[in-house]
């Protein structure tokens, strides 16, 4: 009842539909989210507070994904950080943005190119203590020498999205439906 | 706190080092230090770890090219369950005060809405408040006196149990409380203990002014603090504080003497040990369970959330805020279910019996059954978690290397069965032909015993 505190104002809204494929519906109910995960309501979710959601704490990629969203580094995520990362991920993003997405998460240092230590490190996470070192090595090797078609020893985005259209992504790669959550 | 530090690690996982992630119960012994309410038995883990491996199961077996080899779409999986729990979790909803759409914005009801806030809040309000401070002045007194005036102790005690009973019913009345009780009400047993799902510190309120109950909780500051240290300390309350490890034993040792004496009150226990928005029931925490002879009294609490929200959400309100937020509603209702007595059946771990108690009072209640541990809201999950999603994607390579170096080794891994799930769709091998089906009926033997429990 009566009036709920901060709402978004229409500027904002537009200017993060500019960034976004997101409906006004559907940026308001980011927002709510948003408002949710920014425990000490300044605006910005701290990135340790991603921990929060033990679900997400629980994914191997966490420390990738969040610097997917703090993108200045700066250990904090603002609202507009925080749609416009999501908005990759909407089914309706450009099959581009997505690849983009991916490739941020291999290239750590940010330096546009993917090399073969940072997928190492990639596959490290995903695969923890199961396997020894070697075949880790063995495995990266593999999938290096398939996507590096010039023989750079690294990818740069044009390999590295060559190689994701070659193996044939599926149609809903990374999408996820915003959708279906109410709240 | 020490288990937050060791389970944080930034939730990475790939700071596992040596530690064999098996999930045996070595590393569930060692994190057992502050565990009469915790979720380390093993078949506790299973159930949440079973609920996020079917999860990625399905995004695997939809998304990833079931090829041998690493691709490097092959964290997308990973990444957009991250993103897709980052928008919207179970466990954050269990613990989110439902918001109500503001209705009143509108000529027709706005007048109507106003006349009613001022009729809640100006009116109903301070006759309330009166009531209350009334209430509590004369519960003082009475209490005092029978405190301290009465000689005889049991005479005392009959007193003063009178005194809380009345002051529960002035508080229910300061809520305008209409609370309907359902089912038999229980006679006073030997090793009786009712366990009840847990919303509010009201919770407590609501089942006393039917009988007098003693309780196990978290010791609170404040003005509620003040209430469990002078005052319900005649019904054989006990106390303890959610972090401090040393206390749970000695809590569990008092619990089982408390229970064994007919003389004093029935225990009553809230096993959620968090209270949660009365939509949801998280996990119970199997220490009430494990006592031994102990007879469960399930008791369902559901609240109405026509007038009021009666979810305390201690996090974001105070105890006061609660208070007012309930007393300047038009009313409280709720149902109180008592349910059939039930104790651990024969073969049944104390966890199995928990979960059996939590779906009946789930059922009853018509509140959604979680596997979720509530205790997450102040601790990290352990990192075995991340190291379960770890083995799963790594079977596959790992049998890939099994079959390279064409050791037919029947190690038959716990996880062999989400191998086969992976790469179902081109294995040709006979074998996963064949165990498959095995598998997919376990899988369904499973559900449908936690299905009738």
């Amino acid at each position: 009842m009566g009036v709920s505190r901060s709402t978004l104002r229409t500027e904002e809204i537009e200017e993060i539909q500019d960034v976004s494929v997101f409906s006004q519906r559907e940026i308001k109910k980011l927002y709510k989210r948003f408002k949710r995960l920014d425990k000490e309501e300044k605006g910005s979710i701290n990135v340790e507070d991603f921990n929060q959601i033990p679900e997400l704490s629980m994914n191997p990629l966490l420390p990738r994904i969040i610097s997917l969203f703090d993108s200045n580094r700066d250990g904090q995520v603002n609202f507009k950080q925080f749609a416009k990362t999501l908005s990759c991920f909407h089914p309706n993003a450009d099959q581009h943005d997505k690849i983009k997405t991916l490739f941020k998460i291999y290239d750590i240092n940010n330096d546009g190119f993917v090399t073969r230590d940072e997928i190492e490190k990639i596959l490290k996470m995903m695969v923890g203590s199961n396997l020894t070192k070697e075949q880790i090595s063995d495995i990266v090797d593999e999938t290096l020498n398939e996507a590096d078609i010039h023989n750079k020893g690294k990818l740069d985005y044009d390999d590295f999205f060559k190689s994701i259209e070659k193996i044939g992504c599926g149609q809903n790669m990374l999408s996820i439906s915003f959708y279906s959550f109410d709240m | 706190m020490n288990r937050s530090s060791g389970g944080s690690g930034g939730g990475n996982g790939n700071n596992s080092g040596s530690k064999s992630p098996s999930p045996g119960s070595m590393e569930i012994s060692q994190e057992d230090t502050w565990s009469l309410f915790l979720p380390t038995n093993s078949s506790e883990i299973d159930e949440i770890s079973k609920l996020i491996e079917e999860k990625l199961l399905k995004k695997l077996n939809k998304q990833v090219n079931p090829s041998k080899k690493f691709n490097l779409s092959d964290v997308s999986p990973f990444l957009s369950d991250g993103v897709e729990v980052l928008v919207d979790d179970e466990f954050t909803k269990c613990f989110t005060s439902p918001e109500i759409g503001a209705w009143n914005w509108n000529i027709y009801l706005y007048p109507a809405w106003l006349l009613g806030a001022f009729i809640r809040y100006g009116i109903l309000f301070p006759l309330r408040l009166t009531c209350l401070i009334f209430g509590c002045l004369a519960f003082a007194v009475a209490f005092t006196m029978s405190s301290t005036l009465v000689k005889n102790e049991a005479k005392k005690k009959t007193y003063q149990r009178k005194c809380i009973s009345f002051l529960c019913i002035v508080f229910i009345m300061s809520w305008s409380g209409v609370i309907k009780y359902h089912g038999v009400r229980p006679r006073r047993k030997k090793n009786q203990i009712f366990v009840a799902n847990h919303t509010t510190v009201m919770d407590f309120v609501v089942l006393q002014s039917q009988f007098n109950h003693a309780s196990v909780g978290q010791k609170h500051k404040g003005i509620i603090g003040f209430i469990q240290d002078k005052i319900l300390n005649c019904v054989g309350c006990l106390w303890f504080d959610r972090a401090e490890s040393k206390d749970r034993l000695l809590v569990a040792q008092q619990i089982s003497k408390h229970i064994a004496d007919e003389s004093k009150d029935p225990l009553l226990i809230f096993p959620e040990g968090v209270c949660v928005n009365n939509q949801y029931c998280v996990m119970f925490k199997k220490g009430a369970f494990e006592l031994p002879n102990a007879i469960i009294y399930p008791v369902a609490i559901k609240y109405n959330t026509l007038f009021v929200d009666a979810f305390w959400n201690s996090k974001k309100q105070s105890f006061i805020r609660h208070m007012f937020n309930l007393m300047t509603s038009w009313a409280l209702v709720c149902d109180v279910w008592y349910l059939e007595p039930t104790t651990i059946r024969e073969g049944e771990t104390p966890t199995q019996f928990a979960n059996r108690v939590k779906a009946m009072i789930a059922r009853k209640a018509g509140i959604i059954n979680v596997p979720w541990d509530g205790y997450l809201k102040y601790f990290r999950p352990s990192s075995r978690f991340s190291e379960h999603k770890q083995k799963i994607f790594a079977s596959r390579f790992k049998r890939k290397i099994e079959e390279s170096n064409s050791v037919h080794d029947d190690l038959s891994l716990s996880h062999s069965n989400s191998i086969d799930d992976i790469s179902q769709e081109t294995e040709n091998d006979k074998n996963s032909v064949n165990t498959t089906p095995i598998d997919t009926n376990n899988i369904k033997q499973r559900k449908s015993t936690t299905a009738t429990d």
